[in-house]
């Protein structure tokens, strides 16, 4: 019978003993503290944008101030793996970095359990750049970890604004070593991510199929055919939204196909919600 | 008929203890792996502790347990982050070839789908039960469920669930 399968088949699903001992410890202790719970290739993500800001363009003077807004004088790391460390040193070049090692890559966890509120504020050494971004509810760990990673990247994207080709090739190569750099598989992945999303948020790359694949889609122009899948691009400055979230932009072609593609698109928040596209012909 | 309180509202030790494998299960046949079900799973108890909801009946409480553990995965199932993220293949608890291939046919349902069968194979709720914990009417949980073991049947290519 079905039932007696699925009720065996739920014997092997739950909690691990370490995260229901955790959850009881806090559920006791009954804490408004916030808790960090984040996946670990977002761990990964904040964790490279960390470093890669302090490593970057933070000196050590600014490094200290992040350490103590942050009130990180101790990290604590909850991990499958027992030998999970975290770290707050100076590098050789007197920058100071945040390191998390988890060999395992399992459940990772960064607390702050007395923090009323948190305030992250980034100084961020003579480079003129700051923000400032500040908890005081209570936000799920997703919402805090998006929300981090959502200011770091729009961090590097103000730094990275106006910079030479470049520097920006440098900043992303420098990030991409670091990446590499860890040990565990999702952490890189994560990091990679991260990166990509940086690189993504100068030039967004449109695959036609991915057009026609997207349920908003909405064929306005002559039918494309497979043979006419082509790459184009478009410099996400020439984007402009007007006030009802509507941007209309012109995509050059890369590669494959003739003349360029006309793209309308609607952003509701951070989000692309909605794309049409037409494409001209080669010819106009 | 209602069940009286097994433990009082400040018991919060005995409640996680005793509710943990019910929201953890249902976490994880939402989502499909344990990261996510992991986090579903603490989000459920701290709102818990947060709100400090008060319970006439340990029924209440369990079905107060269930929504949440919904919600909290409904959110989840609807974030950025999720759209963006491909799971790995070490977040699924099973070793044996039988749980596996169940899992995965599982995974081909929908969410909600896999939710009705949670809670009517495994929680043993009847329909009116489930109908009144999600809001919905009996009938519209009754074909739901219906479709979604014709789905898994189809899947299974077998008879003996029904």
């Amino acid at each position: 019978m079905f039932r007696e399968k699925y009720q065996k088949y739920n014997e092997n699903i739950a909690p691990s003993e370490k995260l229901f001992q955790e959850t009881l410890e806090k559920a006791k202790e009954n804490k408004k503290g916030f808790i960090f719970s984040v996946k670990r290739s977002s761990i990964a993500a904040c964790t490279l944008l960390v470093l890669g800001l302090m490593t970057f363009t933070v000196d050590a003077a600014s490094g200290g101030a992040i350490r103590k807004a942050l009130g990180l004088e101790k990290i604590s790391i909850y991990s499958d793996d027992e030998n999970a460390t975290a770290e707050i040193y100076q590098d050789e070049s007197g920058d100071n970095v945040i390191e998390v090692k988890d060999q395992h890559g399992g459940w990772t966890k960064i607390t702050e359990d007395d923090a009323e509120q948190l305030v992250i504020d980034f100084h961020v050494g003579s480079s003129g750049y700051n923000f400032s971004t500040e908890f005081t509810d209570y936000m799920s760990a997703e919402d805090i970890s998006w929300r981090i990673y959502d200011e770091m990247s729009s961090f590097f994207r103000d730094v990275l604004k106006g910079e030479s080709k470049e520097r920006k090739e440098a900043v992303f190569k420098k990030l991409e070593d670091i990446a590499d750099k860890f040990e565990s598989e999702a952490y890189k992945e994560g990091a990679h991510m991260a990166i990509d999303d940086l690189k993504n948020s100068r030039n967004f790359l449109i695959y036609e199929d991915d057009i026609l694949e997207d349920e908003n889609f909405q064929s306005t122009g002559e039918d494309m055919k497979v043979a006419d899948i082509a790459w184009y691009k478009i410099d996400i400055d020439t984007i402009k939204f007007d006030k009802d979230g509507w941007a209309k932009v012109v995509a050059d072609s890369v590669a494959g196909a003739k003349g360029h593609l006309e793209i309308s698109m609607r952003k509701e928040g951070n989000e692309i919600t909605e794309i049409n596209a037409k494409r001209t012909d080669g010819d106009e | 008929m209602s069940q009286s309180l097994l433990f009082s509202d400040e018991d919060i030790e005995e409640v996680v203890k005793y509710y943990s494998k019910m929201v953890y299960r249902l976490a994880f046949a939402r989502v499909g792996n344990s990261f996510d079900a992991d986090e579903i799973y603490q989000e459920v108890f701290f709102r818990l502790v947060r709100k400090k909801p008060k319970f006439k009946a340990e029924e209440h409480r369990k079905a107060w347990l269930i929504k949440v553990t919904i919600n909290c995965s409904k959110k989840f199932l609807g974030s950025t982050w999720n759209k963006r993220t491909t799971m790995l293949n070490d977040t699924i608890p099973f070793y044996d070839e039988e749980k596996i291939e169940l899992y995965e046919e599982l995974q081909k349902l929908s969410s909600d789908a896999r939710t009705l069968i949670h809670l009517y194979y495994y929680e043993n709720m009847k329909n009116a039960e489930i109908a009144r914990l999600l809001g919905r009417k009996e009938s519209t949980v009754r074909t739901q469920l219906t479709r979604a073991r014709q789905q898994l049947r189809k899947f299974m290519k077998e008879e003996d669930y029904v």
